[in-house]
C-alpha cells in the first residue's frame, strides 16, 4: 500500500505509479469528495461517462421490462398511455394510496441493531 | 479542481422515486422532462456514479417490487438497497409526529436514524433526499428542538443506539446544484 503525506500548505504530490494506474494525467480536472477520514479524487469526465452509462443501462432495462409486460399494464394496473396521462395531483394520490397499502401489508417489525454496527454519518453540525 | 461534499449514504423518499421513474419513462419515449423529473433522474444517476449507497424504506420497496409495478420500477430497483427497521424506529417516529410531521414523513426521518444495512454494517444515513420542500422546511426550522429531543432520547439508550445520528434533509435541486450537473 502506498502512502502520501499532505504538506503544511495542503499540497499533495501523488506518485507517478498512482497516476499511471488511475489513468489520470496531469492537467485533468478532478472532483474532490471529502468525507470524514477520506478524500476521493475523481476524474469529472469519467464520472460523466459513468452517468451516461448508467442512463443507458436503465433505459435498456426499461425497454426489456416494458417489452415483456406489453403496454397493457405497466404500473398499478395502468397502461403506458394511462400512466403518462396522469396529472401530477392524480399521480401523487395514486402513490399515496399504494404506499398506504404497502405499509398495511408489511407492518413494521423492529429488529435489534448489532452492537458493532456504526452510524453511517457523524453529525457535521 | 472543484470540491464537493456528497453524502455517501442517501435515503430516497417517495417523491424522488416517483419523479425519477416518471422521468425515466418520459426519457425513453423521447418526451421532454419537467424540471423536477429531470433533476431527480439526474441526481440519482450521479449519486450512483459517485458510488453512493442509495436506500429506500421497506414500505417503498414493497410497493415497487409488486409484479404489476415492476415494468417501470425494475430499472431503478437494481441500484437501490433497502433499510431494515431497527429498534426505536417507531418510538422516534412518534416523537417526530408530535413535532408536527405527517406519519409518512416521520417514518422516513426515523428510518434515516434507526434503519440499518446488514451488508455494510451501518445504521442511519447521512442524508434524506426529497422533493417535498414542506417537509424539508419543517425539519430545518424545527431542528434545534428535534436535535435536543433526539439527544435526550438516545442518551438513555444502550450502544449502538446511543450513537444514532440525525440526517441532513436535502432537496434534489440542492444536490443537483452542488454537483454542477
Amino acid at each position: 500500500m502506498r502512502t502520501v503525506v499532505i504538506r503544511e500548505t495542503g499540497e499533495l504530490v501523488l506518485p507517478r505509479e498512482t497516476l499511471e494506474e488511475s489513468q489520470i494525467t496531469a492537467g485533468t480536472a478532478l472532483v474532490v469528495i471529502a468525507r470524514a477520514g477520506q478524500i476521493l479524487l475523481l476524474d469529472r469526465a469519467q464520472v460523466r461517462r459513468r452517468v451516461e452509462e448508467i442512463g443507458q443501462e436503465m433505459q435498456a432495462s426499461l425497454d426489456k421490462a416494458l417489452g415483456q409486460a406489453g403496454k397493457d399494464a405497466i404500473f398499478a394496473g395502468l397502461s403506458l398511455d394511462a400512466y403518462l396521462a396522469l396529472s401530477e395531483a392524480e399521480e401523487v394520490a395514486l402513490w399515496d394510496r399504494l404506499f398506504k397499502e404497502a405499509e398495511q401489508e408489511l407492518m413494521i417489525r423492529e429488529h435489534d441493531i448489532p452492537p458493532d454496527f456504526m452510524p453511517a454519518r457523524q453529525k457535521r453540525r | 479542481m472543484s470540491t464537493i461534499s456528497l453524502p455517501t449514504s442517501c435515503l430516497l423518499d417517495k417523491s424522488v422515486v416517483r419523479e425519477t421513474l416518471r422521468g425515466l419513462v418520459r426519457e425513453r419515449l423521447g418526451v421532454s422532462l419537467p424540471p423536477r423529473q429531470g433533476t431527480s433522474l439526474g441526481v440519482v444517476r450521479a449519486l450512483i456514479a459517485y458510488g453512493g449507497l442509495l436506500y429506500i424504506t421497506p414500505e417503498l420497496w414493497h410497493l415497487l417490487e409488486r409484479q404489476g409495478n415492476l415494468p417501470i420500477a425494475s430499472p431503478l430497483l437494481a441500484y437501490l438497497r433497502v433499510l431494515r427497521p431497527g429498534r426505536y424506529l417507531k418510538r422516534w417516529g412518534r416523537r417526530l409526529t408530535e413535532e408536527g410531521f405527517s406519519h409518512e414523513d416521520a417514518l422516513i426521518l426515523s428510518y434515516a436514524s434507526f434503519g440499518f444495512d446488514v451488508l455494510e454494517k451501518i445504521f442511519g444515513v447521512e442524508s434524506v433526499l426529497t422533493n417535498d420542500l414542506r417537509m424539508k422546511d419543517r425539519y430545518a426550522h424545527g431542528f434545534p428542538r428535534i436535535e435536543a429531543r433526539f439527544a435526550r432520547m438516545i442518551r438513555q439508550l444502550k450502544s449502538p443506539y446511543q450513537r444514532a445520528t440525525l440526517p441532513d434533509v436535502v432537496s434534489a435541486e440542492e444536490l443537483r446544484a452542488q454537483m454542477a450537473l
